[in-house]
């Protein structure tokens, strides 16, 4: 089918073609505050539907009588359409926006350069544009409307970078917080296989240290999500283990190690305090922007950086305290150092796209 | 029944203009339930097919309510919810019925209700042809009644803040002793249900004119946001605005209390218990003050407050605890305005500023409360 350049009419006949609305299971929610217990048995009562890019990126997609037109030059690649589309016609240009492909060799060559610099021990400045008069990128998406946006994104992104084909993820899974018994709410859990993670979901370092309370909130769902965990390994003979990150939106350089050249999250003392709060409580953190690489990263090679293995092999080392855009956060000799990942690491955990 | 309304999605009247008339296109002037309220896609109509603020998606084929948490929400309605999803259990469509009460476009029965002949004159007109009618609609209702009385009571110079009203029943803090347990009765509102109601109550006053905003803010437009942030108002109106008002929805009986079934459980099962044994009191207690205002108010006097207290302390069924009962009473007043019939007070006597429908105010109230109070009402009211 000759491609018209701008334009998609294979659904053009859908009301919601795949591409602009995707959907996450929700799952039950009896007895009260089992809902994380359920997830883990994968019992769903139904689904709800979110829109892709109109959140992100407006106007960027648009639906009409001959298809689906991609005006990329509002388009900040949040890349939501792309994973979701069930025929692969949608490619990032070598600006990271969203088009219909095939892009010309210089192009992806031009792509796979700047693609080869994701997680080399320097930040990666995310594509920013101006549409409305507005300065848009992935981190004014992800540094507001924590539900809507961050956690939205972040579950069917992870849900892309799951390694079995019969992964699934799931937004505010109640669970019982022991001493808040109805504030217990995990914002993004997923599983793989026998890897399950759970998310809680910051749309700021500002926001995380002002609330000062989301290193108690993994603990408490670290605490009460091993029993659920254990219940089910003991029930159904299984071997499931559990990660749980700090998923954190909105301007990278904030989260930078202190001291480190770009750090600018040293006004109000947050960058500080956040590391503090990180090593005395043992948190591992991932910034939206790092999530965002490891999915570009994978639709560009054309194969993926399973969250799972990265979890296992990256971040869940000693040692190892955060992944950013520019590689691990990690500490040594009493500091606290951006490193690279290396290609031969990368090549190590990466694996064919299913 | 006249119902205090406490969820922010009937703060838009638009929004019930177009339920109203999805109301009328698919009902007429027969009954209809609660549930059929809600958003039913197998309907013939659905408030979808009247509601002008739907928002067009650009990259799907949907028009959705701007104001749902996600876009396809299959609640569709943020007023009503949907049949098919319901994350709010009916309150979203009870409170939207109460509001159609309270404006008198709808009289809200038990198990059904129907449109009123007013109801179907505001379904005939576009919202922004309702004119005086929609000034009508908001003066028939006590408890906005009331609030305006309280915002031009607590402004300063033709200027009040939103901090400086409490919108809801009064607390009166009352410890209940049994059994040798002291039980903290739950009787005021709670601040986020006061806050909600403001928020409602103020928007349905810029709404029609009688508040605006202090800086240069338009009104349409602000009513139409997702949250109503303005702190302040300047009144346009003034104390005469009361004077031979009638308010054709006051409170009734038995909702001159909160919904104490609504109390969570959260480590609250003695309180809300015994609130609800005690709650026949309160509302005997409150209603008298309604009531004796009511009664004064058609013969254009006022009502001894102290005697009618010192009437009621001696009958059972107004009294919680002997003791504190006259301090306990001077704060219940309060919930006169909170029903539709604000008053001023002078020397210890309470001059109504306005008449409420006493069918409605007394729906419910037990024949006996009703007989005690008419026995007194002759050593209660005096020239005001």
């Amino acid at each position: 089918m000759a491609r018209v350049p701008g334009i998609c009419s294979l659904c053009k006949d859908k009301d919601y073609p795949p591409c602009t609305v995707f959907s996450i299971p929700t799952f039950n929610n009896k007895p009260k505050y089992h809902k994380f217990y359920n997830f883990l048995r994968q019992d769903i009562v139904g689904e709800k539907k979110y829109l892709t890019c109109e959140e992100a990126c407006p106007d960027s997609l648009i639906l009409d009588e001959v298809g689906l037109k991609l005006n990329s030059e509002n388009c900040i690649g949040v890349g939501l359409c792309l994973i979701n589309c069930p025929f692969g016609v949608l490619e990032f240009n070598s600006n990271f926006s969203v088009q219909q492909g095939p892009l010309s060799e210089d192009e992806r060559a031009e792509l796979r350069r700047k693609v080869g610099c994701f997680f080399n021990g320097n930040p990666f400045p995310v594509p920013e544009k101006i549409v409305g008069g507005r300065r848009i990128s992935l981190e004014t998406y992800t540094a507001e409307k924590e539900t809507k946006h961050l956690s939205t994104w972040a579950a069917s992104v992870l849900k892309f970078l799951s390694g079995d084909s019969h992964s699934y993820v799931g937004l505010e899974i109640e669970i019982l917080r022991a001493k808040k018994p109805r504030d217990g709410r995990i914002d993004v859990c997923a599983r793989s296989g026998d890897d399950v993670l759970i998310v809680e979901s910051k749309v700021s370092l500002e926001k995380a240290v002002t609330e000062g309370s989301f290193h108690i909130q993994m603990k408490g769902y670290l605490e009460e999500s091993e029993k659920f965990i254990s219940k089910y390994n003991k029930l159904f003979d299984a071997s499931l283990r559990r990660y749980a990150i700090l998923l954190i939106g909105g301007r990278e350089s904030d989260l930078l190690p202190p001291g480190h050249k770009s750090n600018t999250g040293v006004v109000g003392g947050y960058n500080k305090r956040f590391y503090e709060i990180v090593e005395r409580e043992k948190i591992k953190f991932v910034s939206a922007t790092a999530l965002w690489c490891l999915l570009v990263w994978s639709v560009v090679a054309g194969r993926k950086l399973h969250w799972d293995l990265v979890c296992e092999d990256v971040l869940f080392k000693k040692n190892v305290f955060g992944l950013l855009s520019g590689g691990i956060v990690a500490k040594e000799r009493d500091k606290f150092l951006l490193k690279s990942v290396t290609p031969e690491k990368i090549d190590s955990i990466v694996r064919d796209a299913s | 029944m006249a119902v205090l309304i406490n969820r922010n999605p009937v703060g838009r009247l638009i929004c019930l203009h177009s339920l109203l008339r999805y109301l009328f296109a698919q009902f007429g002037m027969e009954e209809f339930t609660l549930n059929d309220l809600k958003y039913d896609k197998k309907k013939r109509h659905t408030i979808t097919d009247f509601c002008p603020l739907l928002l067009k998606i650009s990259s799907v084929r949907s028009r959705v309510c701007p104001y749902l948490k996600t876009p396809l929400s299959e609640a569709v309605c943020y007023l009503t919810q949907s049949v098919e999803y319901d994350s709010q259990k009916s309150k979203s469509a009870s409170d939207a019925l109460n509001a159609l009460d309270g404006l008198g476009w709808v009289d809200r029965g038990t198990q059904s209700s129907r449109i009123t002949s007013f109801g179907e004159t505001i379904a005939a007109k576009d919202f922004n042809a309702l004119g005086d009618l929609l000034l009508e609609s908001v003066l028939s209702y006590g408890p906005f009644v009331g609030f305006l009385w309280k915002a031009l009571a607590n402004s300063r110079g033709a200027v009040v803040k939103r901090g400086d009203i409490f919108a809801g029943f009064p607390d009166t803090k009352e410890v209940y002793e049994e059994g040798g347990r002291k039980i903290l009765l739950s009787t005021g509102s709670r601040k986020d249900t006061n806050v909600r109601t403001k928020s409602v109550l103020f928007c349905w006053g810029l709404s029609v004119g009688l508040f605006s905003p202090l800086s240069k803010v338009d009104i349409a437009s602000y009513i139409l946001e997702q949250r109503w942030t303005l702190r302040e108002f300047k009144i346009n109106y003034s104390e005469k605005l009361f004077s031979g008002l009638y308010v054709k929805r006051p409170l009734e009986y038995q909702w001159l209390t909160k919904s104490t079934k609504a109390l969570r459980e959260r480590y609250q099962g003695p309180q809300r218990e015994t609130t609800l044994r005690l709650e026949g009191k309160v509302q005997n207690r409150r209603f008298a003050v309604v009531y004796s205002l009511a009664k004064a108010a058609e013969i254009g006097k006022g009502i001894n407050y102290e005697r009618l207290i010192d009437r009621l302390q001696e009958e059972k069924e107004f009294v919680i605890n002997t003791a504190p009962f006259r301090q306990v009473m001077e704060l219940e007043k309060e919930v006169a305005w909170l029903a539709g019939i604000p008053f001023r007070e002078k020397g210890g006597i309470l001059i109504p500023k306005t008449r409420i429908d006493m069918k409605i105010a007394k729906r419910g109230a037990p024949e006996k409360i009703l007989s005690f109070l008419d026995s007194i009402m002759e050593e209660v009211i005096l020239d005001g």
